[in-house]
């Protein structure tokens, strides 16, 4: 697996930030490049929609540009200001879209694993993820893929979702805990 | 620590240590040394941590393009001192005033009450008036209305 860039680079990236209130263009450049991924991961794990979180990460970076001037570095970071952001819109997509089937679109996903055997386990653990996934609310969604995905702090996972790390910790354990029993549920049906 | 916040913080943040609260991580270790019920829900964690990893990671890659993420925006103005912008206000507002003392001195001088006039109100259309003679009243037609009437 890949290494996973992080977003919790503050310092670099609002440095670019405050360029970019400038009207610095290649500094916007930079940001977008920095910031796209991380943001493409979020809206697309929160959203089980690939079209729906391009959307929402289109919308994200043009905001950066357009309303570059209400960010206060004092305030906080660029990267956690763009992941509010992301936040935000997809959790207004998920009210705005029509409820999604839980386990149709999980069925034929690709997979690296050389040998067949391990593919076919592997396939079938990723399917089984993917639709208990599917059972558990948006904002646990955003909080797994911030914490296993970017590896990012209680504190920055609750910055974002406008709570406490406590109700963050109280949050991926309730997460983590329907995941494995959806999961289980799952085997025990495949038996 | 409990074997009750030990299992706590297993089940929220998985089984790598370095992701565990800094303060409770020597105490959750010794734990999970001592009760087995710990060292079992660590164990069956680190399955779920690989699964959560990659279904984090296995999102595509996409640039997007940077020209069309530039909608028009404005700039915003320098921010100026709270007093500096009370002051230029209260400068162009003298500034304003003084135009009209001099320009016109009559309209702050000379200034005559308007006249008032009383306006009777209209009778209004009682019972028995008939509705055209209320409109007569305050309609007085032209000569060229006359010659069409």
């Amino acid at each position: 697996m890949q290494p996973v860039p992080s977003l919790a680079v503050p310092d670099e990236l609002s440095a670019l930030m405050l360029r970019v209130q400038r009207g610095d263009r290649a500094a916007f450049n930079l940001l977008v490049r920095a910031l796209e991924g991380p943001g493409l991961r979020l809206a697309d794990r929160t959203l089980r929609d690939r079209a729906a979180a391009e959307d929402v990460v289109q919308t994200a970076l043009s905001r950066l540009w357009s309303m570059a001037d209400r960010f206060d570095v004092e305030r906080g970071s660029v990267a956690g200001w763009f992941r509010r952001i992301i936040v935000n819109l997809c959790l207004d997509g998920v009210r705005a879209r029509r409820p999604m089937l839980a386990i149709d679109d999980a069925l034929h996903l690709p997979s690296s694993a050389p040998d067949p055997e391990a593919q076919a386990i592997d396939t079938d653990q990723k399917v089984r993820l993917m639709a208990a996934m599917a059972q558990v609310a948006p904002r646990q969604r955003m909080a797994l893929a911030m914490f296993h995905g970017e590896g990012l702090s209680m504190a920055e996972i609750a910055e974002a979702l406008e709570t406490t790390p406590k109700a963050i910790e109280g949050l991926l354990g309730r997460a983590r805990m329907e995941l494995k029993t959806l999961i289980m549920a799952q085997e025990n049906e495949a038996q | 620590m409990t074997s009750d916040r030990a299992l706590e913080i297993i089940g929220a943040y998985g089984a790598k240590p370095v992701g565990w609260p800094a303060a409770e991580r020597a105490a959750v270790l010794a734990a999970a040394a001592h009760d087995a019920a710990v060292g079992a829900a660590l164990a069956e964690a680190g399955e779920l941590d690989a699964l959560l990893r990659a279904w984090a990671a296995d999102v595509p890659v996409r640039q997007f393009d940077v020209a069309t993420l530039l909608p028009a925006r404005t700039i915003a103005a320098p921010q100026h001192s709270r007093v500096l912008r009370w002051a230029s206000g209260g400068a162009l507002a003298a500034t304003i005033a003084a135009v009209l003392v001099i320009a016109a001195p009559n309209l702050v001088s000379g200034v005559s009450p308007l006249p008032t006039r009383i306006v009777a109100p209209l009778e209004t259309a009682s019972t028995d008036t008939e509705p055209l003679e209320g409109f007569a009243l305050i309609f007085t037609p032209t000569a060229d209305e006359e010659d069409l009437i």
